[in-house]
């Protein structure tokens, strides 16, 4: 043919999820990442009783396929995706329990006993204003694993609204918790290489959960006065994450968090304390 | 992924425009095009602009580079969110 004909073509991004690491925060589709923080740190316990736990080496470790992902405490299938929204269904380990652990090593020395008879020597003595209950004293709270639904929704590269919805499915409180928490991710000019990521949220406890956790009832070592009924619970926080990223494999990580209790786990006779601190300041190697 | 096509002639022709063998979209008598299509493309790919009578006019062979060698998703939980 005699005509001159020229063909032009321009391919356009069509909407998808892909991720713009230059931007985002992403993960690489099919592979395994492992890191390891090294500094020091804190995550403040609200019991009477219950120890800090220190934050010194924390590994971190996810996987992301193109539907499954794996990150940390959580396991995830991504049900539906495009630019703006993902929702999945999600499975995690429940947090509570961390606070009712008794590894520390003064529970390995303390006798049970003896505590019991300091108790109930207290209680006879007109020691009538006793109102805490102390960790020791209360029977043992279960780990438990939630599942259900996780909404994320993607306004622009910096800010996203985050739901979760669960429940727990291996018969230990058999009540649901939720979460909404709205993510922004900046930087400061003065600041290079360091990426900021300020977080607001809410986390909520149905009351079963309230219950299982902080509430007191005749299982519990303690007299029937101390006995606790929680109601659902609302637990705002908020959180500071610095990432200043030193070279491919080091970075330098600030993690500052506070969550305030809501009432009907702040009232437990069990809690001390209306927050829970979270504090890290140390350096991670990317494997 | 979305494609923006032009091409034009000095004569009004019929054409067609073919992905590999399949058709995509045709003009009647048009000595000009200036059309955006959904395709769906993964490899590299010819495609032919061709008469009535399957001659071909142009054809452009279409490469799929990556600037990225890894695919990357978002990640779904916040950094740290055991905390």
């Amino acid at each position: 043919m005699k005509h001159l004909i020229c063909l032009l073509f321009i391919f356009c991004h069509a909407a998808h999820a892909q991720c713009d690491i230059t931007y985002e925060d992403c993960a690489p589709v099919g592979e395994w990442e492992f890191s390891i923080a090294l500094g020091a740190g804190l995550l403040t316990n609200p019991l009477n009783g219950g120890k800090d736990i220190p934050l010194i080496v924390i590994p971190n470790f996810s996987y992301y396929g193109e539907k499954l992902f794996i990150d940390n405490n959580a396991i995830g299938y991504t049900l539906y995706e495009n630019y703006t929204i993902s929702f999945s269904a999600v499975s995690q380990l429940n947090r509570e329990n961390s606070f009712f652990n008794r590894w520390h090593p003064s529970n390995i020395f303390i006798n049970t006993l003896t505590k019991t008879i300091v108790l109930e020597s207290l209680i006879d003595s007109e020691s009538t204003d006793i109102t805490e209950v102390e960790l020791d004293d209360i029977e043992e709270r279960k780990w438990a694993i939630d599942a259900g639904v996780q909404l994320n929704w993607f306004f622009n590269r910096h800010n996203q609204l985050k739901v979760l919805f669960l429940h727990n499915i291996n018969n230990v409180y058999n009540g649901y918790n939720g979460q909404i928490e709205f993510d922004h991710l900046f930087i400061v000019n003065f600041i290079p290489n360091n990426i900021f990521a300020l977080t607001a949220g809410v986390n909520w406890q149905s009351k079963k959960q309230v219950d299982y956790y902080y509430g007191i009832d005749a299982q519990d070592n303690v007299p029937a006065e101390l006995y606790y009924q929680g109601s659902a619970a609302f637990n705002p926080y908020l959180k500071l994450n610095s990432h200043y990223v030193i070279n491919q494999d080091w970075s330098f990580k600030l993690i500052l968090k506070r969550e305030w209790l809501g009432s009907s786990v702040k009232n437990s006779p069990l809690v001390k304390d209306g927050v829970i601190d979270t504090l890290f300041i140390g350096v991670e190697y990317a494997f | 992924m979305t494609i923006k096509i032009k091409w034009s002639s000095p004569v009004p022709i019929n054409s067609c425009l073919f992905q590999d063998k399949s058709k995509t979209i045709c003009w009647r008598n048009r000595s000009k095009a200036d059309e955006r299509i959904d395709i769906n493309i993964k490899d590299d790919m010819e495609f032919t602009l061709m008469s009535e009578n399957n001659d071909i006019y142009a054809k452009q062979l279409v490469r799929i580079n990556t600037s990225q060698p890894k695919n990357y998703r978002r990640r779904l939980r916040s950094d740290w969110s055991l905390f």
